[in-house]
């Protein structure tokens, strides 16, 4: 393989490896993209992991919408039931806001650079097509590892306080009286 | 060093990503939620979201409030606890089709509003990077020709930024065609007694060079020294410019008046290329004295143009003839020196006494990439008014200064070897005589990038500095020139060069418009 032909595949292997970190199992109606946000009429999805009474022994998984959070209790609607969690045993939170934007980028970078690649197998200009898309496909790849700081994910302990979670809930000003939970939905 | 500084490429794209990764670039939701009796009175806001105390949710294209009223108004649709959908009184078309919602401020809980920071920003400059790059990707890909090309290329500092300077003998694509090249570093700027010199290979060359000296040449106030197409270097003072300078175009004189990146050129004749045309000058209040005249100019890409063309229509025999020129096969020497010569150079007439123009000089040095001064000696006219014209090929010639000037005297050079020569890559092969015995020449491939280090006797001084280079490249032939090859053209390219510069003329009126800056933007520039 020539030293050329290594140099791209590289790249290519770079850019999809990079694009494909994607975020977890998000239901669709839930994974919007930075846009779609403000059009959206419910919670964000959560994962949570949560360690029952006092030690973490009983350690139990569950992702739902955030429905709400009060000062000692988060409600989640989960695939099957609305379940009520008191926010001292929550071991660690996800809050998936938006799509994370770290793949658009570099994959916009490979896309632009496919003319590149192109015109390098094709001409054999020592590197020339490849430095000249060089800037596009370099910005693209800058550009989403900018994303890293992005809030498209907020994460409990690590790099957010659980208060930071409640102008994500369905309800932010908590659940409202009268509320039968039993008719909550998720969307589809 | 200020000018020798080599801050590693990769080093400066990690810094770019770190600065970016901790510039606030990445995409942020923003969500502010407000009390509804903060919210500014006759104000507008748009995709708002009005959560009711019972949980219900209007979600809002606009909404409208009043000072005196305890309501707000708005268009969207109404959600119940449930989030299903109750009402809506505009379609998504934006078309309003029932009456507007009137909301009780007493009921509502909370007003949210969203904004998305960085997110346009970078898809902004990602479309035009994607766009400059497309474009100039494709106006490659369609005119390989006009990318990738030049010629050893000297950069140095010139007291604000580190620029080109000087290319080292263009003329020279085979070893038997290995020449001196001078150059004048017009706008160097040493900061002490070691001064640089970066050399790069821009190019898909191979490029041997056997030396790279410094000549300085000693220099008096209000003066400068140029040098004449033989070699010979004079002082120079009462350097003027001319009254008048006119072209076809019109006239040029501000185009030429100073040594900077404004140039004069014309566009190539769209029936001949060797089509000529004249540029007037004239000079006032000429001084007494022996005079020279001084033109600082580069050539277009026409020639590289051409260059490429006729490797080419060679094909895979290019390389064939290559050796029969190198081994003094005549008869081809003088093909090839019968393009250059219908090409031509720029042609300098002087009227005299008689009123009858008589050439004096021709200026031919090639190279597309750096403007270079040269200096013709005048004959003497005793009148006080200098009437010149220049003529040259259309569209071969980029003209950025012209003036006069009093010759004062004749000075001869230091020479000065390069004391030390570095790579870039950190290779120092044969370090001892790089670039001092020329039977061991720098042979340098495309990205290849070396610092020349000359040491002055001393600074500051006041010197010209010039560059003498000799050496030759060998061009690399490119896959989509193969395609091209055509014998029968190439005949006619070296066999009847005028009949090919007629029919050539329209196939490269379709790229000149945008060949400079094609150029320019493919070649492997790596400043300091």
């Amino acid at each position: 393989m020539s030293e050329r032909i290594k140099i791209l595949t590289g790249i290519f292997g770079f850019l999809i490896l990079f694009g494909g970190c994607r975020s977890a199992l998000v239901p669709a109606g839930y994974k919007l993209s930075p846009r779609e946000v403000s059009n959206s009429f419910t919670g964000s999805w959560i994962d949570i992991s949560y360690g029952t009474g006092d030690t973490a022994a009983l350690k139990l998984n569950l992702s739902g919408e955030l429905i709400a959070l009060n000062e000692d209790t988060a409600y989640v609607l989960t695939e099957t039931a609305f379940v009520p969690l008191t926010v001292k045993n929550i071991i660690s939170a996800k809050l998936h806001v938006f799509n994370p934007q770290a793949a658009i980028w570099p994959v916009s970078g490979l896309l632009s650079f496919i003319p590149n690649i192109v015109g390098e197998i094709a001409n054999s200009t020592g590197g020339g097509f490849v430095l000249l898309g060089a800037p596009v496909a370099g910005f693209g790849i800058l550009f989403g590892l900018a994303e890293t700081r992005s809030n498209a994910t907020l994460k409990y302990p690590d790099k957010s306080s659980f208060d930071e979670f409640v102008k994500f809930a369905r309800y932010p000003q908590g659940l409202p009286a009268g509320l039968e939970t039993g008719k909550l939905h998720l969307i589809k | 060093m200020k000018q020798t500084k080599i801050v590693p490429g990769g080093f400066i794209l990690f810094l770019f990503a770190v600065i970016l990764m901790n510039c606030g670039c990445a995409t942020t939701l923003i969500r502010g939620m407000h009390d509804p009796h903060l919210i500014n009175s006759y104000s507008s806001v748009k995709n708002v979201k009005v959560h009711m105390k019972d949980g219900s949710l209007f979600m809002l294209d606009s909404l409208i409030t009043y000072e005196t009223s305890d309501t707000i108004d708005g268009y969207g649709i109404y959600y119940d606890k449930y989030r299903d959908i109750v009402k809506f009184n505009i379609h998504k078309s934006g078309i309003v089709i029932d009456s507007v919602f009137k909301i009780a401020l007493p009921d509502v809980a909370l007003l949210e509003v969203n904004s998305i920071k960085n997110l346009r920003g970078k898809a902004i400059a990602m479309t035009l990077i994607s766009v400059a790059s497309l474009g100039l990707t494709t106006y490659c890909l369609i005119n390989p020709k006009a990318c990738f090309g030049s010629c050893p290329t000297f950069y140095s500092w010139d007291g604000n930024d580190t620029t080109l300077m000087a290319e080292g003998f263009s003329s020279s694509i085979l070893s038997i065609y290995e020449k001196d090249d001078i150059d004048m570093l017009w706008s160097a700027c040493p900061t002490d007694k070691i001064f640089s010199l970066r050399l790069t290979n821009e190019a898909l060359e191979t490029h041997t060079i056997r030396s790279a000296n410094i000549l300085l040449l000693p220099r008096e106030a209000d003066s400068r020294v140029f040098a004449t197409e033989t070699g010979d270097f004079f002082q120079t003072s009462h350097i003027q410019s001319p009254a008048l300078c006119t072209a076809p175009e019109g006239d040029c004189l501000e185009k030429v008046i100073a040594m900077d990146k404004m140039e004069r050129y014309s566009e190539s004749d769209r029936n001949n290329l060797i089509s000529k045309e004249i540029i007037e000058l004239t000079f006032d209040n000429v001084p007494e004295g022996d005079l020279g005249f001084i033109i600082g100019c580069r050539q277009t890409l026409m020639t590289t143009y051409l260059f490429y063309q006729s490797l080419a229509y060679l094909g895979s025999s290019a390389g064939y003839f290559a050796s029969r020129i190198e081994s003094g096969d005549k008869s081809l020497q003088k093909r090839v020196d019968r393009v250059r010569e219908l090409l031509g150079g720029i042609e300098l007439f002087i009227r005299n006494s008689d009123g009858k123009w008589v050439k004096l000089n021709e200026i031919a040095e090639n190279g597309p990439i750096a403007s270079d001064i040269h200096l013709i000696r005048l004959p003497r006219t005793g009148s006080k008014e200098l009437n010149m014209r220049l003529r040259l090929t259309k569209g071969l010639w980029r003209i950025n200064y012209l003036a006069l000037g009093t010759l004062m005297k004749q000075v001869n050079p230091t020479i000065i070897e390069p004391s030390l020569v570095i790579s870039e890559k950190g290779i120092t092969t044969n370090p001892e005589c790089l670039l001092r015995d020329p039977q061991n020449p720098l042979v340098t491939l495309p990205g290849d990038v070396y610092d020349l280090y000359y040491s002055f006797p001393d600074f500051p001084g006041n010197y010209e500095i010039f560059l003498k280079s000799r050496g030759y490249y060998i061009e690399w032939m490119r896959e989509p020139w193969l395609r091209e090859e055509n014998h029968l053209k190439a005949a006619l390219f070296f066999g009847m060069p005028w009949l090919f510069m007629k029919m050539a003329a329209d196939d490269f009126k379709k790229t000149e418009p945008v060949m400079e800056e094609s150029f320019w933007n493919s070649r492997y520039v790596r400043k300091n």
